[in-house]
């Protein structure tokens, strides 16, 4: 039954969020924009339509968004949502497999753009490995943190029972959470990394390596997208909120959370320049050091 | 890393973190065997059918050789540590060795797993992105020399050896923990817990599980977006270029280009070195830049030392008498010199 | 100066908008054109235009220049005397290498010496018969350097182009920019259409600078005909001329905004660019200020009650645009995108001759308003932009200095408007004269020079949009910048496709 309920709330919720995202900085550019259900709307189209394929590609091509979205949703089964909804599979180690299982996303993804030829999605592909490269290890000594602060390692209870975690280890949590978020902006390719609106291909990151992907294939990584957003979210929500209720209070408290997540997001994106391309090595760089400070002041407190 | 982390959790009495290490030092060496001989035999079949090895050359050898192509890209993937295959178990095991000393060592090993934890991310990162890089630059896009011979796919039997190993390479990725079974009593030489007595082999084989379910969602995707299109319109054209009609293949990206945005970040480690000329005339009548990272050790250590016996060499054949007497001379000199230091 | 030609009869000298008669125009030999050129470029003159003068057999190259020290135009010519070929003034003087190589794809005479004679419009890809040569891009050599072809078609609303860029890596070695896409013989219509057709063409050069281009054309054929434009037209005309400056200047912030992905900026910017345009459509019923100006005045008036209006608009705009501006100018991940991107070293803007805020943003005061005032400019003068530094962050900063002055100038003149007629019917065109009509449009001066034959008739109609001088300098903003950063540098000078290719 639960585990139903995490399906269905992990594959069915995730496109609101982008909704949620763009409404927000609609807001703050004083327009409406659209409605908060339109990614479902362009997924059903999507799925609807032909596709294009260009002749310099190779099953390859077609395999990225396959692969991408298999690992992503698998990486899903390994993730608990909020204290009501625990991972359908959890051991030790599942911590481990959810960031391996991202990376095989990646490189699925980045083969993929590397299959058109095109100038641009080479690019693209560059910018990725090197960004995702910087943002690993601000992820894994988070989860390193984590697993110190909680005594294990496995996302189900690490991300359980958190208000004990925030009463020992206060300052050392809000650092992890500005590392989380700081990586989450960066795989998720929003501001100030990336810009997903931009019509720009020299300067995109994410969206540059999907250009000559259309149709199922588009609609699968646009839905991949979003579950990877939902997926990092549900990390920084758990942080970010430790209450605890009975389970139809966890997961409506885990929903709201996801939903203040974006809102969030939407902030960020609105009231921020891009980075310049040379400089967000430096801020996943800084990532990374706030995730390692986090794990010093743990550290220190458990060994105390 | 897995038996470095394996010894410290020996000397400090946690058996179960020791055998974790060794396991994965074990299968990881193992592993190696297979994707490095399936690189290079890969790698032997691309230099066989065009006639290069130079990557910057190369390019779009996947619709030509698709068969090498699949055995390269799982071999790829498979050392840069990715899930369903057998990188991604070895790496686990040291990855859950590492766990287990930050959760339960003293704090100076602790801190080390920490590091060493971190370190081991960033190289699974940089792995990824290096094979990701040589896979794209080798077998993708289009071909960057359409001057030289066109390449064919190898011989059957150097596919069938490629194909043995990338199975195997799946296979244990897939069953990692009946593998890891057979290799508990190397393990118990080591360390007094056998893996049985871990949780790891229940974790590897849920691991061995949603690997298998990866593949089969992958496939099931696959299976989904042929039945959307089945009444759709499938077309094929060329790849997006702004629509320019004069397109080259020298408009793709290389492999220095490609890994010039990591070589920035890590400059003052690798300390490229720049060769460049024509850029700064207004109107330039030709331009030129190469960049290479020569090994730092061959550079400073190695590379200083040599040039520098080689002088102190020379300048010692100076000072070399032309006389035999003078030989004489020294050889009597030097013969008093050490009577006078032994017996004096 | 070369020895043995005296001083008086080596240029004539004329006011902006002014006509002379052709044979006024000093006919020097070849040899002399060295020595004038070297003189132009080091007292800093501006170059106006090189361009062929074919008369029959002989056959001339006329050479305008401007001088910002006293406000004097001049012209001089240079006997080619059978020659198909002349020493190229581009070795020494940059600011000539396009109006060389343009000269060169037209009639086939050589410059000898030029660094890159290559097509300035007229290449393979855009010819249907395919003999034209394939454009001589230059290739960069090194195993690792891979070409980026940006074009012709972009993925903004914008002009078809083909960029081709050289990089390693993230880094740009070498931008060339291939133009022509947007060729339609404007000056060929300009030359032989009917008066009515040839005003529609002039405002179409530049569809965001129409009013600009056709005030240029308007005050060549008023400066042949001699006629004197009353003063409340030409009031009318300065305040549609700022108007258009405030709309794009403002319009390119908002697209900067966008560019680096700040929101707020780009969202609002964008909204008060429609703001000024309505404004325009009061005046004469079309955004662009299209059909507005006319040879002699102005068609459209500005009676009291839509003057009030129109101050009404930007005492409510004004404060807002100037929020936002704050906004902007302080956010700090805005300004370390904007600062020392894209720099245009000062000594590279005077050697290219670039014009406009391209120019006053390297530190150079060129501003035709200031240095050859004409029309309304003659009585109520803007203070000239200027900011140092030469990056995208410079050239945002005298945008914004620009639409704040012009603001207030539109303010003043609407506040007190000349009383008088709106038009003067001009006359008959002087027979065999040459004028050249100077206007600081947004971009900066636009040119139209334009010479009668015996019968007064249009034999040449040269347009000359600061674009041309000005594309340069992005291939210089770019050199050694990252390539994720072309886009932005390219947003920042804003120049024309059409105004390049006529």
């Amino acid at each position: 039954m639960r585990a139903a309920l995490h399906l269905l709330l992990f594959l069915v919720f995730p496109p609101l969020l982008m909704g949620v995202i763009n409404r927000v900085k609609a807001a703050f550019a004083g327009r409406r924009g659209p409605p908060v259900l339109q990614l479902y709307f362009d997924l059903w189209k999507l799925l609807r339509k032909g596709a294009v394929y260009s002749t310099t590609t190779t099953w390859i091509f077609r395999a990225g968004p396959v692969v991408s979205l298999a690992a992503t949703l698998v990486a899903g089964l390994l993730m608990p949502l909020g204290g009501g909804l625990p991972a359908p599979f959890a051991f030790p180690g599942d911590v481990i497999l959810f960031a391996y299982l991202l990376a095989t996303a990646r490189f699925a993804t980045v083969l993929a753009a590397l299959d058109t030829g095109s100038s641009f999605e080479g690019m693209g592909a560059s910018r990725e490995v090197t960004f995702s490269a910087l943002a690993e290890p601000a992820l894994f000594l988070s989860i390193a943190a984590l697993a110190l602060a909680r005594q294990s390692i496995s996302w189900t209870s690490i991300l359980s029972g958190q208000m004990a975690a925030w009463h020992l280890f206060g300052p050392a949590m809000a650092m992890l959470i500005g590392a989380l978020v700081l990586v989450a902006l960066a795989e998720n390719s929003r501001i100030p990394f990336d810009d997903p609106t931009t019509h720009l291909e020299l300067t995109m990151v994410h969206e540059v390596m999907i250009l000559d992907h259309s149709g199922p294939d588009l609609a699968m990584i646009l839905y991949g997208a979003s579950l990877k957003l939902f997926l990092l979210g549900a990390i920084v929500v758990r942080l970010a909120f430790p209450f605890e209720a009975s389970v139809p209070g966890h997961v409506a408290l885990f929903v709201a959370g996801l939903l203040v997540y974006a809102v969030v997001m939407g902030v960020i994106e609105s009231t921020f320049a891009r980075l310049r391309m040379d400089r967000i090595p430096q801020i996943l760089i800084a990532a990374s050091v706030f995730a390692a400070l986090a794990v010093a002041v743990i550290l220190v407190r458990v060994n105390a | 890393m897995g038996a470095g982390v394996g010894l410290v959790a020996l000397s400090t009495g946690h058996p179960a973190v020791a055998a974790l290490g060794f396991a994965g030092a074990l299968l990881h060496v193992t592993n190696h065997a297979l994707f490095k001989s399936l690189l290079f035999l890969a790698a032997g079949a691309v230099g066989k059918a065009s006639g290069t090895l130079q990557i910057d050359r190369l390019g779009g050898l996947a619709r030509r050789m698709p068969r090498t192509a699949l055995c390269f890209t799982v071999g790829a993937a498979a050392i840069s540590g990715l899930p369903p295959l057998n990188g991604f178990v070895s790496e686990f095991l040291v990855y859950l060795a590492l766990l287990g000393a930050i959760v339960s060592l003293p704090v100076v090993p602790q801190s080390a797993a920490v590091l060493a934890f971190a370190v081991l991310a960033c190289v699974g990162g940089l792995a990824s992105a290096c094979f990701a890089k040589a896979t794209g630059a080798i077998f993708l896009g289009a071909r960057r020399s359409p001057e030289e011979a066109v390449p064919q796919e190898v011989p059957a039997e150097m596919q069938l050896s490629m194909g043995v190993l990338a199975a195997a390479c799946l296979g244990i990725g897939l069953a990692g923990s009946t593998l890891i079974a057979g290799l508990d009593p190397v393990v118990r030489q080591f360390s007094a817990v056998s893996l049985r007595e871990t949780a790891a082999l229940g974790g590897l084989t849920l691991v061995g599980a949603l690997s298998a379910a990866l593949v089969g969602a992958a496939f099931a995707a696959w299976l989904s977006v042929r039945w959307l299109l089945r009444r759709r319109t499938v077309k094929t054209g060329p790849t997006w270029v702004c629509g320019y009609p004069a397109v080259q293949p020298s408009m793709q990206t290389t492999a220095s280009s490609f890994a010039q945005p990591l070589i920035l970040v890590f400059k003052n480690i690798l300390l490229p070195v720049r060769h460049q000329s024509g850029s700064s005339a207004a109107f330039p009548a030709a331009l030129a830049v190469e960049e290479h990272c020569p090994d730092p050790i061959e550079r400073f250590l190695l590379g200083p030392g040599v040039t520098g016996g080689a002088v102190a060499f020379s300048v010692a054949r100076q000072a070399q008498p032309k006389r035999v007497q003078s030989y004489v001379l020294a050889i009597f000199i030097t013969l008093v010199g050490l009577l006078w230091w032994r017996l004096g | 100066m070369s020895a043995g030609i005296p001083k008086a009869a080596a240029e004539c000298a004329f006011p902006n908008g002014g006509a002379v008669s052709l044979e006024s125009v000093p006919a020097l030999p070849l040899s002399a054109l060295t020595a004038a050129a070297t003189e132009a470029r080091d007292r800093q003159k501006g170059l106006i235009a090189l361009l062929p003068l074919v008369e029959g057999a002989a056959s001339r190259l006329l050479l305008l220049l401007s001088d910002p020290s006293n406000g004097h135009l001049s012209a001089s010519s240079f006997r080619l005397e059978g020659a198909k070929e002349w020493p190229s003034i581009t070795p020494f003087w940059s600011a000539a290498h396009l109006f060389e190589r343009e000269i060169f794809e037209r009639t086939g005479w050589k410059p000898i010496g030029h660094p890159w004679l290559k097509a300035v419009r007229r290449h393979r890809e855009l010819e249907a018969d395919g003999d034209a040569p394939a454009h001589p891009f230059l290739r960069a050599e090194g195993e690792g350097v891979h070409e980026v072809a940006v074009g012709p078609i972009h993925a903004g609303i914008i002009e078809p182009g083909h960029f081709r860029l050289q990089c390693f890596g993230e880094e740009v070695l070498h931008l060339e920019i291939q133009l022509g896409y947007q060729h339609r013989a404007a000056e060929h219509l300009l030359e032989t259409g009917t008066p009515a057709r040839r005003l529609a063409v002039a405002e179409s050069i530049a569809g965001d600078s129409a009013v600009g281009h056709v005030l240029a054309y308007c005050t060549a054929l008023e400066g042949l005909a001699g006629t004197k434009v009353p003063l409340r037209a030409q009031a009318i005309r300065g305040v549609a001329l700022e108007l258009e400056r405030i709309a794009n200047h403002v319009g390119d912030l908002g697209a900067l905004c966008n560019d680096v992905g700040f929101l707020p900026g780009a969202a609002y910017f964008g909204r008060m660019r429609g703001n000024f345009l309505n404004l325009l459509l009061e005046i004469s019923g079309s955004r662009f200020g299209r059909s507005l100006i006319v040879p002699g005045g102005v068609r459209f008036d500005i009676p009291p009650d839509l003057q009030a209006r129109l101050l009404g608009t930007l005492d409510r705009d004004e404060p807002q645009l100037e929020d936002m501006a704050k906004l902007v100018f302080s956010t700090p991940s805005v300004l370390s995108r904007f600062e020392g991107t894209g720099t245009i070293k000062s000594a590279a803007a005077v050697e290219f001759g670039f014009v406009g805020p391209t120019a006053r943003a390297c530190g150079v005061p060129r501003d035709v308003r200031s240095d050859h005032p004409s029309g309304v400019f003659q009585f109520s003068h803007i203070p000239v932009a200027v900011a140092e530094g030469g990056d995208v962050m410079a050239r945002a900063t005298v945008r914004w200095l620009e639409v704040l002055r012009s603001l207030r100038f539109v303010r003043e003149q609407l506040e007190s408007l000349p009383a008088g007629a709106l038009r003067r019917e001009p006359g008959a065109p002087r027979r065999s004269a040459l004028t050249v009509a100077l206007v600081e449009g947004w971009r900066g001066a636009i040119a139209h020079v334009v010479i009668t034959d015996e019968q007064g008739a249009v034999a040449r109609h040269k347009v000359i949009d600061p674009s041309f001088h000005n594309w340069f300098a992005v291939t210089l903003a770019v050199r050694r910048a990252q390539v994720s950063d072309f886009p932005l540098c390219n947003k920042s000078f804003n120049l024309s496709y059409a105004g390049h290719d006529l």
